[in-house]
């Protein structure tokens, strides 16, 4: 099959379509009536979720940490507050995601479109990292100045240890959670399965676009 | 009919082979065709406001629908049907004549580029509807020169596969 020959095929096809191909005028008029089902539109659904949900999360442990606002309760207040900052951060990136589907534009060159929709279906794990950042503050906000006082030794060998460690585990999520290390086994294991495959999925297409863009 | 769907109705008449061909090369069968043929078509009509007059109709064409049919290939298999369906199809195609070689090598053709890569499949429809490299790069967004190596290599693959098939 030489190159002629392919296009000669092609060009037979274009002509057959030309002739057959019938356009139903009607149902081009009635479109201007539908909503269109973009890849979109169900992760425009998620980010509203998030944010409405968000902003309900935000007040209520917001409330409480405005009526738990003493010295004896320092240790929650402090977990309250910095949890209240990375949650509202958290809600401030939806809302930028969302911005950013809306500005969505299709007739993009395709790498670029293909590059943002991707980028925009993996936006979920920015709010992972960040959300990620805080897991000690799981671990501090139930601490008392009493238990301290009392219980010393369970105090600095089990609970320090652990709040130590699940701050360096949060900051190594937060710097490692990225697409670039969607080849890594670790990576493969936390994103590859449950509700994160399909944005280890999106990630290997991430990694496509990149590799067809290279000219070699 | 508004003066700017009567323009649109005419814009997706002359270029009706484009939308159906790249349908067909991302679609394995009939009812999801017709589900990305209206998509397509429901996108077109939602940027035709915005069209920008810098490019060609056909190059604004084939960026919407490329990205249109890539996102849909691409969507996860349980896919949701679509928000209001037509009762109709958008294209109608009357197919009177009977199979003859060509069309047998047509079909060889097809199922080749389905066989590619999502972004191959769209360089090589570019390269058989007769694009220049130049404006393939602008459709796909890379360079003129990855353009030529990338479609160097795809047809050399595509001669091989028909050489295979008819030996």
């Amino acid at each position: 099959m030489t190159e002629v020959q392919l296009l000669q095929i092609w060009k037979s096809y274009d002509e057959k379509l030309e002739k057959s191909l019938l356009v139903n005028a009607k149902n081009i008029a009635d479109i201007q009536k539908l909503k269109a089902s973009s890849a979109l539109h169900s992760l425009k659904g998620i980010k509203w979720l998030g944010i409405l949900f968000g902003i309900v999360w935000v007040l209520f442990v917001g409330f409480l940490l405005w009526h738990s606002l003493s010295f004896s309760k320092l240790f929650f207040v402090v977990s309250a507050a910095i949890h209240l900052v990375v949650s509202v951060i958290a809600i401030g990136v939806y809302i930028k995601h969302l911005l950013l589907i809306h500005q969505f534009d299709n007739s993009q060159s395709i790498v670029e479109a293909q590059q943002k929709l991707v980028m925009l279906n993996t936006s979920s794990l920015q709010v992972l990292r960040l959300l990620l950042l805080q897991l000690p503050v799981f671990s501090t906000f139930y601490i008392t100045f009493d238990w301290i006082q009392q219980s010393p030794l369970s105090f600095w060998l089990i609970q320090v240890p652990i709040v130590l460690l699940q701050a360096a585990l949060g900051i190594w999520l937060y710097r490692n959670i990225h697409y670039k290390n969607h080849d890594k086994k670790w990576f493969k294991w936390l994103m590859g399965s449950g509700e994160f495959a399909p944005v280890k999925r999106a990630m290997d297409f991430l990694n496509e676009i990149e590799t067809f863009k290279q000219e070699k | 009919m508004s003066k700017q769907t009567n323009t649109f109705l005419e814009v997706v008449e002359a270029h009706k082979g484009i939308i159906y061909k790249i349908a067909q090369s991302y679609c394995h069968n009939n009812h999801d065709k017709e589900d990305l043929v209206q998509e397509i078509t429901v996108q077109l009509w939602k940027s035709f406001g915005n069209y920008n007059q810098q490019f060609k109709y056909s190059t604004w064409i084939y960026r919407i629908a490329l990205n249109v049919a890539i996102s849909f290939y691409r969507r996860e298999t349980k896919r949701r049907p679509l928000a209001q369906p037509l009762p109709e199809t958008i294209f109608n195609r009357e197919d009177t004549e009977h199979a003859t070689a060509q069309e047998q090598q047509l079909v060889l053709l097809q199922q080749f580029i389905a066989e590619l890569k999502e972004l191959d499949r769209a360089l090589v429809l570019l390269y058989l509807d007769g694009k220049s490299h130049r404006e393939t790069a602008e459709i796909i967004g890379i360079s003129e020169t990855n353009v030529a190596t990338k479609l160097g290599r795809i047809k050399e693959k595509l001669k091989q596969k028909f050489a295979l098939v008819n030996s």
